[in-house]
């Protein structure tokens, strides 16, 4: 279970996102778009040997 | 934002246009939905994932197959398997099939098809939600809270609810909400 202070920053974060319906966008694009950034570049080194890709592999079948 | 006179026109992020690319080859062949984290996601929730959740009403081979085949057309791919056929059979054993962008990792887009009667329900209240910013059609508000809280219930998901229960404080119709919950449990966790 996770702590009271993540709780609330959960709870200020929404609260910024009603009250700031024209800002939360802009404020959340960087971080959904590293993430999805890092996550492609990850996959790529991992298939860019053979043990890479047995993993890689593995991930697939595992869906 | 960019404002363009009455028109908010959002910037999207890597995802929207994931989703939005995905949905307007699809909206053309069946009713669609689109459930779970990315409903809290599209809202603001300040949280990474790698899949969009998607929910279709169920059709025939025929008509599957040319929107496979659309679908590749338009640059996506099944990581499945790229026949029309295997992913149909997937689908209709109630098995989720991911579609990604060709060449890419991630996102995927994982489709299934409404296998019971809340599914139909919830394709049948589909709604666009307005502070998203996108054009696309989610399952109500009050759906995905009732999911999150009542059947998925991990912490992630306990605060997805919690989110969506904020961003639409004074909005949400709990005797909905409640009528759901005794829905799944119900249908999805087998309760009298």
């Amino acid at each position: 279970m996770r702590d009271k202070t993540h709780s609330e920053q959960v709870e200020r974060w929404a609260e910024f996102c009603r009250d700031n319906p024209q800002k939360w966008k802009s404020e959340l694009k960087p971080l959904i778009d590293s993430q999805i950034i890092i996550a492609e570049r990850f996959y790529k080194n991992l298939e860019s040997s053979k043990e890479g890709r047995e993993i890689l592999l593995r991930l697939k079948n595992s869906l | 934002m960019v404002d363009k006179g009455d028109r908010r026109v959002y910037e999207k992020t890597i995802l929207d246009s994931f989703v939005e690319d995905f949905v307007n080859v699809l909206d053309k062949y069946c009713k669609y939905i689109i459930v779970s984290g990315f409903v809290a996601i599209a809202h603001g929730r300040s949280r990474g994932t790698e899949d969009v959740d998607m929910i279709i009403e169920k059709f025939d081979f025929e008509k599957f197959k040319k929107l496979h085949e659309e679908l590749e057309k338009n640059n996506f791919e099944c990581i499945q398997s790229p026949r029309a056929e295997v992913v149909y059979e997937y689908l209709i054993k109630k098995d989720s099939v991911r579609y990604i962008r060709k060449g890419t990792f991630v996102p995927e887009m994982e489709v299934k098809f409404s296998k019971d009667e809340l599914d139909e329900m919830q394709l049948a209240t589909r709604k666009k939600l307005e502070f998203t910013g996108m054009d696309v059609f989610f399952s109500s508000v009050e759906m995905n809270i009732a999911f999150k809280e009542e059947l998925l219930k991990s912490d992630k998901d306990m605060e997805d609810a919690k989110h969506l229960r904020i961003i639409y404080k004074d909005k949400i119709d709990e005797n909905l909400i409640n009528d759901i919950k005794r829905m799944i449990r119900k249908l999805r966790l087998n309760e009298r």
